[in-house]
């Protein structure tokens, strides 16, 4: 294994009740993510992904198992930071103290955390717009404001949950791009979710395709060992391994994707004979 | 890679959420004294006989005499009639006017929205005084004008009738309070909605019935099922309005028990304990319909433009701009001018008009320091409520506690308690401590008391609105490294500021208003200027009283006049 492990999770399990019924959503996941890796978790619908996440986040509680998170020497720094799919910054504060957020709770002194929310605004090409209230920004511009955010922060771990699943194909494409250029220059540990495989292809290090419920890991796919450090959106897309890595991801998928559609279909049978 | 490192790590997070266990368990303690303590001790006390200061002894004397006592179905029968009554007629109307204000173009809605607060927060003592003047069988003002056309021949309105009770619980709380619940949920809603249903060739009134209102219903269930459990303890208009004509329901039962003298206790504590049992599975329905449904609706997102209402726009204006002004300036104009009378409601006598009884209030022993009571009991109330309901309201939302079911169920007692066996409860907590002992007749006191009994209300205002906020903003901050105490005040508080403001005010005006609760707390030195309203109506003074209500009245709407000002300032719109 190459770098030292970050995150080590081992027999990690979640269930949950749902009317009264125990459905388990993680079952049993092993897994180590690498300090400084990009790691992408795709999988179809209601695999348990974002629940993964959430737990690393502290959002959620684990029913089983254990996660060792190792921390740098003396950190100071927050264990980690979270970029949400839905807009989730501040409708009340502006682009500069929504990014700034973190830092504030955090007792920063004023002109530090100013210069630091600036420069991070800047970096996600908001330069301009410091003291723009969201309502005035585009969707993309306000995940831009969530990424500046979770970075500025500067967490050890970055936690981000499909950002990008409800901007336009365009949008989407020029922050993949970002994204990966101040990765590039900080080089975090990104746990990152998504349902698009392309996505997943583009940004990863290794992509973990997770079987359909209860969560399982299906296969890792190690993208670094094909697609070369530091890469650009255009190249990756174009290039003839491409289409190969996309079939081979897909492939492990497609089963799974329609294992949970029939699970799905059952569960809804089974509601309309058993009206509640 | 070392696991104590990592076990490290985790430590400091928990040691991050402790503040928030330790704020949970004080909330809970606070809880338990203040609200189940006072509640048990009145349960206890149904089945203890003697007077206070007598031998005391077990016995089912209590309940013996409540169950026994024949007026007890029919005024059981009387709370349900008013009730159906009501609501079947203030349900439908708060929906139409709170769609109407909320996503609607109606011309001048936010001056008409603020109306119905100001209706809510009329004393309903005061209205009801300003409806006599009116509609009194005799001398009111509209049955003399209506008489005054020939083919009038008998007075066509009687206020001490059942219709007469049903009409100024419409034109006080019933239907206000309705809209002011179910105003800010409609603006709250996510317009996708509606915005879908009408790009589907829906109608407006389509989409209101088939798409706003079933969104919304969680909250219309919610208000209609506060409805009836309230139902159980009014009594101020039913005790002006109902003894005329023998009209009893079970709150007057009850305040009747308690404030005769000597007063009976163990009934009156066994008709609560009944009371318990009808509204307990009420509770539980209540957090069933809450639990059933994820109806998280408002997001980071912006709300679109209001829903045009093309012709309809100023006939929909003229019947709401008429409607508030029936139910405002109709018995508020009227009551000011009673407090200028010689005597209450006679307009026909010589030179009817006199300042007299102003003078003698306003340079009366009391009323200085009334009104000075007034304020601090008010304000402190305000205050308080807003911190402890915004807590309760987060708990039993957001948190995962074993606890957080009994102290949402602990939220709703003080609802179920008729404000005077609240007071009692209290008295027997206070003067039974050596250490509480010392607070009994000051202002703190009180302020507990009405805080206490407004708990519920407030906590449901807020519950309301936490759910439909949802945890993403919460959680961004969280994740962002923030503390839950920072979360709380950053962002929990600032999204809540307009419902936060509301609750404040709403309960600043329950306790310039409250009789109830305070009347057995208070001494000469503590009376309000609604103890003080009160000592002049049983004087038979309805001219000083009248004119303690027009002050009380001023008081109250000053305060929602500056709350809107306020809430539009800190609010989020």
């Amino acid at each position: 294994m190459s770098g030292s492990s970050k995150i080590a999770l081992r027999g990690v399990k979640k269930q949950f009740t749902v009317r009264g019924r125990p459905v388990t959503a993680l079952a049993g996941i092993d897994l180590d993510i690498r300090a400084g890796e990009f790691f992408c978790i795709v999988g179809p619908s209601g695999c348990g992904k974002t629940t993964l996440l959430r737990i690393l986040a502290g959002l959620e509680t684990k029913s089983a198992g254990t996660i060792d998170i190792a921390r740098d020497e003396g950190a100071t720094r927050p264990l980690n930071s979270m970029v949400f799919q839905e807009q989730s910054i501040f409708p009340w504060k502006t682009v500069r103290e929504n990014v700034a957020f973190g830092l504030k709770a955090r007792r920063f002194p004023r002109a530090e955390r100013r210069a630091i929310a600036i420069d991070y605004i800047r970096k996600v090409g908001l330069g301009g717009f410091e003291d723009a209230l969201p309502h005035q920004l585009s969707g993309g511009m306000k995940q831009r404001v969530s990424i500046a955010r979770a970075f500025a922060n500067d967490p050890e771990l970055l936690l981000m949950d499909e950002p990008f699943a409800a901007l336009d194909e365009q949008t989407k494409l020029v922050l993949q791009a970002e994204l990966l250029r101040i990765w590039e220059e900080t080089r975090k540990t990104v746990v990152y979710v998504t349902h698009s495989i392309d996505e997943a292809i583009v940004l990863a290090d290794r992509i973990l395709v997770m079987s359909a419920r209860p969560g399982r890991i299906k296969d890792i796919i190690d993208i670094g060992a094909i697609f070369a450090r530091p890469r650009h959106v255009d190249s990756v897309k174009s290039s003839a391994r491409y289409g190969e890595v996309f079939g081979r991801v897909w492939g492990l998928l497609r089963d799974e994707v329609a294992a949970a559609q029939i699970a799905e279909d059952e569960a809804a049978k089974r509601r309309e004979l058993k009206p509640e | 890679m070392t696991a104590a490192d990592a076990a490290m790590a985790w430590r400091r997070r928990a040691g991050r959420i402790e503040g928030q266990h330790l704020v949970f368990l004080m909330l809970l303690g606070f809880v338990a004294v203040f609200v189940l303590y006072p509640v048990l001790v009145i349960l206890v006390n149904s089945f203890v006989a003697g007077a206070i200061g007598q031998p005391r002894h077990w016995s089912l004397e209590g309940w013996r005499v409540a169950l026994a006592d024949p007026g007890m179905r029919g005024a059981i029968e009387n709370t349900l009639r008013v009730l159906l009554a009501n609501e079947t007629i203030s349900l439908p109307i708060a929906v139409l006017l709170s769609w109407l204000l909320a996503r609607t173009d109606l011309p001048a809605r936010g001056a008409l929205e603020f109306m119905f607060w100001v209706t809510f927060f009329l004393p309903s003592l005061s209205v009801t005084l300003g409806w006599i003047v009116l509609l009194d069988p005799q001398s009111g003002l509209l049955n003399k004008l209506a008489l005054s056309l020939p083919f009038v021949a008998k007075a066509p309105f009687n206020i001490y009738s059942f219709w007469g009770i049903v009409w100024t619980h419409l034109s006080t709380a019933a239907l206000s309070i309705k809209v002011m619940l179910l105003t800010p949920i409609f603006r709250n809603l996510d317009a996708s909605f509606e915005e879908a249903a009408r790009c589907s060739g829906a109608g407006r009134g389509q989409t209101l019935l088939r798409i706003v209102v079933p969104a919304v219903a969680p909250a219309i269930l919610t208000v209609l099922v506060l409805s009836l459990i309230r139902a159980m303890q009014t009594f101020e208009i039913e005790m002006v309005l109902g003894p005329p004509f023998n009209f009893w329901v079970f709150g007057t039962k009850i305040y009747i028990l308690v404030a005769q003298v000597p007063p009976e206790f163990a009934p009156a504590t066994a008709l609560a304990a009944i009371g318990f049992l009808v509204i307990t599975p009420l509770i539980f329905l209540h957090r069933w319909l809450m639990n059933r449904t994820d109806y998280t609706s408002v997001t980071g997102r912006e709300r679109s433009d209001p829903t045009p209402l093309g012709r309809w726009r100023w006939p929909a204006f003229a019947a709401v701009a008429t409607l508030a002004l029936t139910i405002t300036v109709l018995p508020v104009t009227f009551l000011v001018a009673a407090s200028c009378m010689k005597l209450f409601g006679f307009f026909n006598i010589p030179r009817p008009w006199t300042l007299s009884h102003w003078h003698d209030v306003l340079t009366g022993d009391f009323f200085g320091q009334s009104l000075l009571n007034t304020v601090e009991l008010a304000g402190g109330a305000a205050a308080l409520s807003i911190v402890l309901c915004s807590l309760i309201a987060y708990f039993t939302v957001r948190s995962r506690y074993a606890g957080r079911g009994a102290l949402d169920f602990l939220s709703w007692l003080p609802f179920a308690i008729p404000g005077i066996l609240l007071g009692v409860g209290l008295l027997y907590v206070f003067l039974g401590n050596p250490l509480l002992k010392a607070m009994y007749g000051t202002i703190p006191l009180m302020i507990l008391a009405t805080v206490i009994a407004g708990m519920t209300l407030g906590v449901q205002i807020l519950k309301a609105a936490m759910i439909q906020l949802g945890a993403g903003l919460e959680e961004a901050a969280r994740t962002s490294g923030a503390s839950w105490w920072y979360g709380f005040r950053h962002v929990v508080m600032p999204i809540l500021m307009p419902t936060l403001v509301l609750v404040g005010v709403v309960n600043f005006i329950a306790a310039t208003r409250d009789i109830a609760s305070v009347a057995l707390l208070a001494t000469n030195a503590t009376k309000t200027l609604s103890l003080l309203q009160l000592d002049y109506m049983i004087d038979g003074r309805s001219e000083e009283a009248a004119v303690v209500s027009v002050v009380v009245i001023g008081l109250t709407t000053g305060v929602a006049f500056l709350a809107r000002f306020l809430g539009l300032r800190v609010g989020l719109r």
